[in-house]
């Protein structure tokens, strides 16, 4: 170039003499200073600072573009917004930091739950107090991210609105009820997954299970009535088996007693039957050998023994019987007499046919005191 | 020489907002339009990086699946009852254009809109129907008629109309309390039930053990008298028996013991003549003149 020429007569653009610095000399400068601020200058602490400072945060920025994919994770990679890559190894990976690519990350196998507290209206005009537990996963995580706003929000309004119909078809029987519990908590989970699905939400329900079942607080009280009268009947039914337990055993007490009593009656009968009919038949034997004789003997006994006890009066009338005369008898001074001893303890029963009893010719006196 | 580093920087800056003025990106989950000074010049940017010019405007816009929720909107139903229904609507935008001309892609303006139009359709439908009806069917009389006559409506905001769902109804104060009401009878005639069913079963087991007992003890006594029967009829036979070896002798004996238990008390008075065998030798000691009686009496 001319005017890099030594000497530096040729230059066209050189300064006449007398004029300011030469741009010539500006751009030197300027270079010189360039390069004073590239070059690592030792002991020039500011520009030192700056760069290391630059290096830092370049290095920084490159760090951020690592990143790591853990078990059942998806690590989701978007390029200026566009989606470029869905990430499902586990390991360390590296994507363009921003603002080329930001990442996201989902993840699909983890079990997530959400819980309903409802007082939910049943066909049969029930209105109870439900608790729902909703278990998910997040199985498409691009439909998760890219296709619903707020997917979340949307499994609760969905859920509850399943919940609401289905349990609006069963009775309260059936939602109380084991078995048909569990039917109806599968149609509740059909409900829900159809309408996610349907949305495109990505979401996976995996159980529906019904917690816990109320009736709302003021119903309670009559709910314990109904559970303290389940009760009374129980009880009153064991009361009563306990009744008939007692009272079983007392009747077969008192009916072989009387078995028992009857058993000794016809001992005792029995017994003295045959006791009198073979004192009898002693008798009569002692008899044959000596009719007249025993006879007159056990007449005389009785007799004698008869008139010995009693008040006696003999009549010597002429001209038997009945006698022909009419006489005056003091009947009631002699009872009188008679009756001055007191009368004697009742005869003993005898165990045979009783026979009607045989009376004197006057009535008995008992004392006219 | 500090002057130079400056202007180095503002250069610097500027020409990287030059940069960023020339490109726009656009989300996974958005579409975009770009109004050049107003004017739509294209309405269907996909995701990812796109060229524009610096005077653009670009409009990004959600093309999810949007949700609106709407609470306690009381309704009239046929009967002129009163119902609270809560329920959410589901839209997406369809078209860019139609959209943001008809709402100026204000999502507010958006929502209220879709939120009219649903709105009245539920409107009609609720007052179609008793409140009865509404709460024993309720949403699957509404939604089928709702979503229909909707979505024909909201075509003109560039919106496509996905589902229309009853979330709850609001049951009026007084519906809650009567309802409150009838399970309380429910459950009071079931424990009425109950007792009664108890009582009566109670009843039928101690009428059972008394007649079991009455059964029982009425053998028990039936057998009882037969045996004392047949005890007696058997000492009769035996007595019988042994009486009728010599019935004469036994008349004798028998009416011998019987005046000795008859007569002879203390306090009996017997008036007698002193005829007859005991006082045969009261007055003749003699042995009587043979006769050709026998001696026996």
């Amino acid at each position: 170039m001319a005017w890099n020429q030594p000497g530096g007569q040729n230059n066209p653009w050189s300064r006449r003499p007398g004029q300011g610095p030469s741009l010539d000399e500006h751009l030197r400068s300027l270079q010189r200073r360039l390069g004073s601020f590239l070059r690592p200058r030792r002991g020039g602490r500011r520009s030192s600072w700056w760069i290391t400072l630059a290096a830092l945060a370049a290095t920084v920025w490159v760090w951020s573009g690592f990143y790591q994919v853990s078990p059942g994770e998806r690590a989701i990679v978007q390029r200026f917004g566009r989606l470029t890559e869905v990430e499902s190894q586990g390991g360390l990976h590296f994507h363009l930091p921003w603002p080329f690519e930001t990442l996201q990350k989902v993840n699909v196998e983890q079990i997530n739950s959400s819980i309903y507290p409802l007082r939910v209206l049943t066909r049969d005009v029930n209105l109870l107090e439900l608790r729902f537990a909703v278990q998910y996963r997040l199985s498409n995580p691009l439909q998760y991210l890219f296709e619903v706003r707020d997917p979340g929000r949307t499994l609760n309004e969905v859920s509850e609105s399943a919940i609401r119909e289905v349990v609006g078809q069963s009775t309260a029987q059936e939602v109380l009820v084991g078995n048909t519990r569990r039917q109806m908590t599968q149609r509740i989970q059909a409900r829900i997954q159809e309408t996610l699905s349907q949305y495109g939400t990505g979401i996976t329900v995996t159980t529906v299970s019904l917690t816990d079942v109320q009736v709302p607080d003021a119903v309670q009280a009559s709910q314990r009535d109904t559970d303290k009268a389940r009760a009374d009947q129980t009880r009153a039914l064991e009361e009563a088996q306990a009744y008939a337990r007692s009272i079983l055993p007392q009747a077969e007490g008192a009916a072989a007693s009387l078995k028992a009593q009857a058993e000794s009656y016809r001992t005792q009968v029995l017994k003295t039957a045959q006791g009198q009919a073979d004192s009898f038949l002693q008798l009569l034997d002692a008899y044959n050998q000596a009719p007249a004789v025993t006879r007159r003997r056990l007449y005389m006994d009785t007799i004698e023994s008869v008139l010995s006890q009693a008040h006696k009066v003999l009549i010597d009338v002429p001209g038997k019987p009945g006698g022909g005369n009419l006489f005056y008898l003091p009947l009631d001074k002699l009872l009188e007499k008679s009756g001055a001893h007191e009368p004697q303890a009742t005869p003993p029963a005898t165990p045979a046919p009783k026979e009607p009893d045989v009376r004197a010719e006057a009535p008995r006196g008992r004392g006219e005191r | 020489m500090r002057l130079r580093v400056l202007m180095m920087v503002m250069l610097l800056v500027a020409l990287g907002g030059l940069i960023s003025r020339s490109l726009f990106t656009v989300g996974q989950s958005q579409v975009a339009l770009r109004t050049e000074f107003g004017r739509i010049v294209g309405a269907a940017y996909g995701p990812g990086l796109h060229l524009r010019w610096p005077t653009d405007e670009v409009v990004k816009l959600d093309r999810r699946i949007l949700s609106q929720s709407y609470t306690g909107e009381n309704l009239v139903t046929r009967d002129a009852r009163s119902l609270g229904v809560d329920f959410y609507v589901k839209w997406r935008i369809k078209d860019a254009a139609t959209y943001f001309g008809a709402t100026g892609a204000s999502e507010d303006v958006a929502g209220v809109r879709v939120a009219e139009i649903v709105k009245g359709c539920l409107k009609e439908a609720i007052a179609q129907h008793s409140l009865e009806q509404l709460i024993t069917q309720g949403r699957t009389v509404l939604t089928p008629e709702m979503l229909e006559e909707a979505r024909s409506q909201v075509g003109t905001l560039g919106v496509q109309l996905l589902d229309v769902r009853v979330l709850r109804l609001d049951l009026p104060d007084e519906v809650a309390s009567r309802i409150y009401e009838s399970m309380k009878e429910g459950f009071a005639s079931t424990a009425g039930q109950l007792r009664a069913e108890g009582q009566g079963r109670a009843a039928t087991i101690r009428a059972e053990a008394d007649r079991r007992r009455m059964e029982i003890l009425s053998t028990a006594q039936e057998e009882a008298l037969r045996l004392r029967g047949q005890s007696d009829a058997e000492a009769a036979r035996i007595y019988a028996q042994a009486y009728s070896k010599n019935p004469e002798f036994y008349a004798f004996y028998r009416s011998l013991q019987a005046y000795r238990n008859a007569l002879g008390k203390d306090g009996d008075l017997l008036v007698l003549s002193p005829d007859g065998e005991f006082f045969k030798y009261l007055k003749q000691p003699d042995p009587p003149p043979r006769t050709s009686q026998p001696q026996a009496h």
